[in-house]
């Protein structure tokens, strides 16, 4: 995957953004990072709806970093939606929760997640799970052309 | 001289002539002196002439010799004419002879033939007739008369001989009288006559009319009595007729029969010889029976059969097989007669042959239905016998020694009485007798007898009468059955019997009591019973029921179904009918106002039950009216509770989300500003903010592990088998992988399976290793165990907690604790040490005991300061 692929964060809470960013920034991960703030957003970003409807909905992410509880539509119903969708349905959809929920577990798992991840307090932790998704997602990893 | 000489020989001749006349002539002397006077002159020339010769001629007379010479011829033609003439007599002497002799004779025999014409007659009675037929008189020989029953002397006519006869023979004999006199035509007839003496016979007569210029002047003929001829006629025109037919028969018979030569030729054969052999009649002519026929293994059999035959003339019988034409084999029955000529030499052997390939094929047929018969008889356990009409064994088999004791050739010829005692032989005498005399079958008898060894056996006979070919009764034939021990089980049953009319007095006694007992219980119980007759009408009702309703039990009674219980809702009668209707008990919870105004709940069963083949209806009643109150009181607090339990969920839920993300922010941002802005901090600064950071990471770790705790109480649990040194293995495994430097001695013993939710015991055994592992983690050489006992090999006090059940321990040699503080030590956020020295947030020790109590287990702990601690827990209640 080229460095110039987007990544998109869909994070409410604006410390974890910003966390997020700092995380990507001294892991060197230097594909553009398009945060959302709610799944009706990122919904919106991803299918070009909305404010995002002169957008170029093929010009799809290479990897999406999905929280779980989200304003308005939460993450389970925004992967759900990504895995119906033909045009979506074999985006790489990590989720990036702080829940250590079992339920949560499973219902990502059902819905298709690629990856479950759960952020720790640590920063210091929370920064090398950034950079091992980045490395794993955004170089290793391999998907089918749409 | 010469004269002299002629003369002489002439003469000479003439006496010759007369020598051969002797000799063929009768009279012999008449020429023999002929022709010896002939000799006498030619001798009385010849001295003549030898006295010529002596003197001379002259003293001889010319002329008288001349004349002398003339006589000679004369006498010589003389005699010569005379000869022929005697010659000529002779003869017809002779022939005249002759005639008469034939005469003669012919009389003789005349008279011989008529001696033995008569006697013939006589003996063949046949005589002779004639008639004239114009004048019609006849006569006869006295044969013909006496063969008419008439005297020889009697006269006869034509019309008295024709009298005679009757019916067809009359006819005959007038037609061929008629036509012999009209038409001189013979005739030769046999007919039926009737004589004098009035006696049938049978005659033969035989008409030749004699003719004279055409006219017939007499009619002669024999008559001959034929009556034993046409008998003789008549046997051998039988014997013929049977003859014929008796060939007829053999010839046309299926039975094969053949004629065979002891040279081994065969004569005569029949059709079904042929059929038999396969070869045709001409065939058969030149085939060798014995070399062709007989099969080499049969011989020496067949030739001693037929040498016995010989030997005693007597007919013999036996099998053997005959090789047809195309090759298989032919089994034969022989029946062979023998055939000698008078000197008593085997001329042939004649024989009657049956084919038995199918009479074999029966009797093996027979045999082995025999056989199965007799398998089936020996092997049903049962004595199989036959008796005479005394009772008299003449066979005994199967299981006859068994059951009597004796062999089956000691029972034949003992009368069946002899093996009972005397009392059963009494008895059954006469029984026997009956059937006998009846000759009806046996059907199911029972007999008493007694065996050799003297044991008692009681039999039970079935047995079938046998009878002769004329239908006298010969005996019995029959099975008899050993029925002592169904007899021993009968006696038994009848004693058990009586024993049972006993049990059931004692048992109606118990009855009575049981009542008494029933009835208190019913009047006792806290339950409301009543019944109902199928017409709704009450029966029986108890005290409880009477309460429960608020009425007399002599109110209640008077009752009927449907103004029972408040009228009987329409819930209470659609049951009541449901269960009368089906049979099945039927039960409801229904609330009612009784008769007495009280609102009740009241839990009904209603149960049908029949007496005297009457249904009845059976209803229980339990005033629930209480029950259903505090059951919706604590459906209510159930409901409370799940309540609450749901709003805990969702409180844990956010304390995941959203308790931890403010620490993440916290501990982040401490670190962007050590990293950013570290230079413009003072070495105070920058450990406030690493104090800041970690203690946001601790609240990280305790907010982890108060959710863990949480949950312990949210699961589902699960139940399988686990194997807890596994587990234990594993979290041993994760530790040392956190901690490489760390050498810790690690023991698992055996029978470490037990019974729970894999999920929690993963968490029991994760925590437990944490804490052996933690606290020991200043030994040099650490140690931590985990195995399993049983209280018989434990102390006091874990032995009294343990009880029964299985024990599994984990016991390091860490610092351990100070058991007065045991109690605190399962506490949540209970620590016994400073952070300082062991990490921790307090928790791991409850989860363990929340753990193993969710599945009803036990968990305690032993241990010293310094001498390491010891967990025990047990999941068996």
């Amino acid at each position: 995957m080229e460095n110039n692929t987007v990544i998109l964060l869909v994070e409410d809470n604006p410390d974890d953004v910003k966390l997020t960013i700092r995380a990507f920034n001294r892991n060197n991960i230097s594909n553009e990072l398009v945060v959302v703030r709610d799944g009706a957003e990122a919904l919106a970003y991803l299918f070009a709806e909305g404010e995002y409807a002169d957008r170029e909905a093929t010009d799809l992410p290479g990897l999406v970093l999905l929280d779980l509880n989200l304003p308005k539509i939460d993450g389970h119903e925004v992967l759900r939606r990504i895995r119906e969708d033909e045009r979506t349905k074999f985006l790489p959809v990590v989720i990036l929760t702080t829940s250590t929920e079992e339920s949560d577990l499973v219902q990502s798992y059902t819905n298709g997640c690629n990856s479950y991840v759960q952020k720790p307090v640590d920063f210091q932790q929370f920064s090398d799970a950034i950079r091992q998704l980045g490395l794993y997602w955004v170089v290793l990893n391999r998907r089918p052309s749409m | 001289m010469l004269i002299l000489c002629i003369s002489m020989l002439l003469q000479l001749a003439a006496a010759a002539l007369a020598f051969l006349k002797v000799r063929r002539l009768k009279d012999t002397l008449a020429w023999l002196m002929i022709c010896i006077a002939f000799l006498l002159m030619a001798l009385r020339r010849l001295i003549t002439l030898v006295h010529a010769v002596q003197s001379d001629t002259e003293g001889i007379n010319l002329s008288a010799e001349m004349v002398g010479l003339l006589i000679s011829c004369l006498l010589l033609g003389g005699g010569w004419l005379m000869g022929r003439v005697f010659e000529r007599l002779s003869i017809q002497q002779e022939e005249l002879q002759r005639a008469l002799d034939q005469r003669i004779e012919a009389e003789a025999q005349l008279k011989k033939n008529d001696g033995l014409l008569r006697q013939m007659g006589r003996i063949a009675h046949v005589g002779g007739w004639e008639f004239d037929p114009c004048t019609g008189k006849g006569s006869w020989t006295a044969e013909v008369a006496k063969i008419h029953g008439l005297d020889p002397k009697d006269e006869t006519t034509m019309e008295k001989g024709l009298s005679f006869y009757q019916g067809k023979s009359r006819i005959l004999i007038e037609q061929a009288v008629e036509e012999a006199i009209k038409f001189g035509k013979p005739y030769d007839l046999e007919l039926e006559m009737v004589t004098a003496k009035g006696v049938r016979k049978w005659v033969r007569t035989i008409g030749r009319p004699k003719m004279k210029a055409d006219e017939v002047v007499m009619v002669r003929g024999t008559f001959q009595d034929i009556t034993e001829h046409k008998k003789a006629e008549e046997r051998i025109r039988q014997v013929t007729k049977r003859q014929e037919e008796l060939a007829d028969i053999i010839e046309k018979s299926e039975q094969p029969v053949g004629v065979g030569y002891p040279d081994g030729r065969l004569g005569l054969c029949n059709a079904a010889f042929c059929t038999l052999t396969g070869y045709s009649m001409e065939e058969l002519r030149g085939i060798d029976w014995n070399a062709v026929l007989t099969p080499p293994e049969w011989k020496d059999r067949e030739q001693a059969a037929l040498r016995g035959l010989s030997a005693s003339g007597k007919p013999v019988r036996y099998r053997k097989e005959y090789l047809h034409k195309d090759g298989r084999r032919v089994p034969i029955e022989m029946l062979v007669h023998v055939c000698k000529d008078p000197a008593g030499a085997v001329q042939f052997y004649y024989a009657f042959i049956t084919d038995i390939t199918e009479r074999l094929a029966a009797e093996n047929a027979l045999l082995l239905s025999e056989k199965r018969f007799e398998d089936i008889a020996l092997s049903s356990g049962d004595w199989v016998w036959e008796c005479d009409v005394e009772g008299r064994y003449i066979f005994a088999a199967g299981e006859v020694a068994r059951i009597t004791g004796y062999q089956p050739e000691e029972i034949v010829g003992m009368q069946v009485f002899e093996l009972m005692d005397e009392e059963e032989a009494e008895r059954f005498r006469p029984i026997f007798g009956e059937f006998a005399l009846e000759k009806k079958p046996m059907f199911e008898l029972e007999t008493r007898m007694v065996s050799k060894s003297g044991r008692r056996v009681y039999l039970l006979t079935n047995a079938v009468p046998v009878f002769d070919d004329e239908g006298e009764l010969l005996g019995y034939r029959g099975v008899d059955k050993d029925i002592t021990e169904k007899k021993h089980r009968d006696e038994e049953l009848r004693k058990y019997r009586e024993h049972l009319e006993e049990l059931v007095e004692v048992r109606a006694a118990e009855l009575e009591n049981l009542n008494r007992f029933s009835h208190t219980i019913l009047e006792t119980a806290p339950i409301g019973i009543v019944t109902f007759r199928s017409d709704g009408q009450c029966e029986s009702v108890n005290m409880h029921m009477a309460k429960l309703v608020g009425e007399s039990r002599e109110q209640l009674l008077a009752r009927k179904f449907h103004d029972f219980l408040g009228g009987g809702t329409s819930v209470l009668s659609r049951l009541a009918q449901s269960c009368l209707d089906s049979g099945e008990s039927q039960r409801e919870t229904v609330s009612l106002t009784t008769p007495g105004g009280k609102e009740v709940v009241i839990f009904v069963r209603f149960a049908r039950f029949v007496v005297d083949e009457h249904p009845h209806l059976m209803l229980m009643a339990n005033n629930v009216t209480e029950r259903v109150r505090s059951e919706k009181a604590l459906r209510a607090s159930s409901l409370k509770l799940q309540a609450s339990n749901r709003e805990l969920e969702a409180f844990s839920y956010s304390v995941s989300h959203d308790l931890r993300s403010p620490l993440r922010s916290i501990d982040g941002f401490s670190q962007a500003l050590l990293e950013d802005y570290g230079e413009v901090l003072d070495e105070e600064g920058e450990d406030y903010l690493q104090r800041i950071r970690a203690a946001a990471q601790r609240m990280g770790v305790l907010i982890n592990d108060l959710l863990q705790l949480s949950r312990i109480s949210r699961w589902q649990l699960e139940n399988r088998t686990v194997d807890l040194g596994k587990l234990a293995l594993q979290a041993l495994s994760f530790l040392q992988v956190q901690n490489p430097e760390r050498v810790v001695e690690i023991v698992i013993g055996k029978d470490l399976e037990v019974e729970g939710d894999p999920r929690l015991l993963r968490l029991v055994m994760e925590n437990l290793m944490n804490n052996a592992w933690k606290f020991s983690q200043n030994m040099e050489i650490a140690k931590i165990e985990v195995g399993s006992a049983r209280n018989d090999s434990l102390d006091r006090p874990h032995a009294d907690l343990a009880g029964n059940r299985k024990i599994i321990y984990v016991k390091d040699n860490g610092v351990g604790f100070d058991m007065a503080y045991a109690d605190k030590l399962f506490g949540a956020f209970q620590r016994l040490h400073t952070l300082s020295e062991f990490e921790g947030t307090g928790i791991g020790l409850a989860t363990v005991i929340r753990a193993v109590q969710r599945q009803g287990g036990l968990v305690w702990a032993d241990g010293r300061v310094g001498a390491g601690a010891s967990f025990y827990l047990t999941l068996e209640t």
